[in-house]
């Protein structure tokens, strides 16, 4: 029999699944139109991002839904964190080149060009240990897809984010592009949102004792979060929508143009 | 009329982009209007025309960029570039930019001449939008005495409505390329705001890029 809390997770895991879906799709849909490589490169990985993301919850509500627990569960939960740290850092990195393609004045923000690579080093090593003991140590301690679940996003995680958000904000500010900036805005938010779950998630934040309350208010901020990330998603070109009259006046003119 | 480089894009402008003229390509980043101005030089240095590349990118990430459209840019092209030209760049040398375009195109003046440039957005962002107006209104009335034809892009979503508005003025012809939303699907379509010699065209347009050539069905919901 599930708990209440563990029905709250599923069902909220399953809402937040679907909003990060919703924003895959728009990613790779605004992807699939674009034709500059820089820019379908970060639709790409908007769109793995959230990918990662609606995989991420299934799993989570899979594991609650049937108690899973064992060395298979936690290799795969530690597969999970590693192949999150790596999408982000790439995201981040994609957008990054995208900023500095923005910049009149082309400058290499933070050194990117290098830091990049010092970062991607430092977390395939720490996505490796991240394995190594999970593997090790985590099944003799029980669920470590609680780790994900349980905060949404790891510190570990939030580390890559907050690294890459530095870079990425200064970015933006030299580059004065308007749908780059909104885009990042969206994103920032959900990052941060995404962090807070994370801290609302360790030990110290359940020093009053285990409530109810506390998973509700984790997982509304991750709704809340994967909302952003949609926003996120949707901002990543300025998008137009045609009036009635506009398609009237489209249809009135098409002319025949035959093809070459 | 001077070709676009695209066949189709020919048709719908009644053969090509009037003489002497400025056309401005709106359209947001990585759509492709850049294409637009690498299938025009290839057309011109096909004719043995005078092109002229204004680019605050390095050449090496322009040939890198016309490789992926599938065009070519072989011939005596003459670049300003941020690296790799025969005359570097500086955006931030207005005067200086202005007085070596006007000198490059006097040399060249006895052939037809075209002059694509993607600095626009760049200008704006640095100075003024004032500025930029007065400086652009100079440089492109002198330059069309001579028998040229310039291209420029300028990025939607980078800057305000206004300014996008106040560049348009300047220009002769202004193509727009954009992304619309429909449902659940976005659509490029490609729209002629205004071309000096043409009525007003109020029409949309597909348009999809494909290996070496861009496609212009007429749009149809």
């Amino acid at each position: 029999m599930l708990s209440d809390i563990s029905t709250v997770s599923i069902i909220v895991s399953l809402v937040v699944g679907s909003l990060f879906s919703y924003s895959a799709y728009w990613a790779l849909t605004i992807r699939k139109v674009l034709m500059s490589y820089l820019y379908r490169r970060q639709a790409l990985w908007v769109g793995g991002v959230a990918t990662y993301f609606v995989a991420q919850s299934a799993f989570v509500a899979s594991a609650i839904f049937y108690n899973a627990t064992g060395f298979y569960v936690n290799l795969l939960a530690a597969a999970f964190i590693a192949v999150g740290t790596a999408a982000t850092f790439v995201w981040i990195d994609s957008t990054v080149l995208v900023a500095r393609r923005s910049d009149p004045l082309q400058r290499d923000t933070l050194h990117w060009s290098k830091l990049r690579y010092f970062i991607g080093i430092t977390q395939a090593v720490g996505n490796f240990f991240n394995i190594l003991f999970n593997v090790i140590f985590a099944s003799s301690s029980g669920s470590s897809y609680q780790l994900l679940g349980y905060p949404p996003l790891l510190g570990y995680i939030g580390t890559i984010l907050l690294l890459g958000a530095v870079a990425l904000l200064v970015s933006a500010r030299r580059s004065g592009d308007l749908t780059l900036r909104r885009h990042l805005k969206w994103f920032g938010l959900g990052a941060g949102l995404l962090w807070v779950t994370g801290q609302l998630g360790s030990p110290w934040a359940k020093v009053g004792g285990d409530s109810i309350l506390l998973p509700i208010i984790t997982y509304s901020l991750f709704a809340i979060a994967a909302y952003c990330f949609y926003r996120s998603a949707k901002s990543l070109v300025p998008l137009g929508r045609l009036s009635v009259a506009d398609f009237a006046k489209a249809s009135e003119v098409a002319p025949s143009i035959s093809t070459s | 009329m001077v070709s676009t480089g695209v066949g189709e894009l020919d048709q719908l402008l009644k053969e090509g982009y009037p003489d002497k003229s400025a056309i401005l390509v709106v359209g947001p980043p990585g759509i492709g209007k850049e294409a637009l101005g690498y299938w025009f030089t290839q057309a011109g240095l096909s004719q043995g025309d005078f092109c002229l590349y204004v680019t605050r990118l390095a050449v090496s990430e322009i040939i890198q960029d016309v490789k992926a459209f599938g065009a070519e840019i072989k011939g005596p092209t003459m670049w300003f570039a941020r690296e790799g030209g025969q005359t570097k760049v500086d955006i931030n040398d207005l005067p200086g930019l202005s007085f070596s375009i006007k000198e490059t195109l006097k040399v060249n003046g006895e052939r037809p001449i075209r002059v694509v440039t993607d600095i626009l957005s760049s200008l704006l962002m640095l100075n003024s939008s004032e500025t930029i107006y007065r400086f652009l209104s100079q440089l492109l009335s002198e330059t069309k005495q001579y028998n040229a034809v310039i291209l420029a892009t300028l990025e939607d979503g980078m800057h305000q409505p206004q300014v996008l508005a106040a560049m348009e003025q300047l220009f002769d012809g202004v193509l727009e390329l954009r992304l619309y939303e429909e449902g659940l699907r976005v659509h490029p379509l490609l729209r002629i705001r205004k071309m000096r010699g043409m009525s007003p065209q109020p029409g949309y347009y597909n348009f999809a890029f494909t290996h070496r050539k861009m496609e212009i069905p007429p749009y149809a919901k």
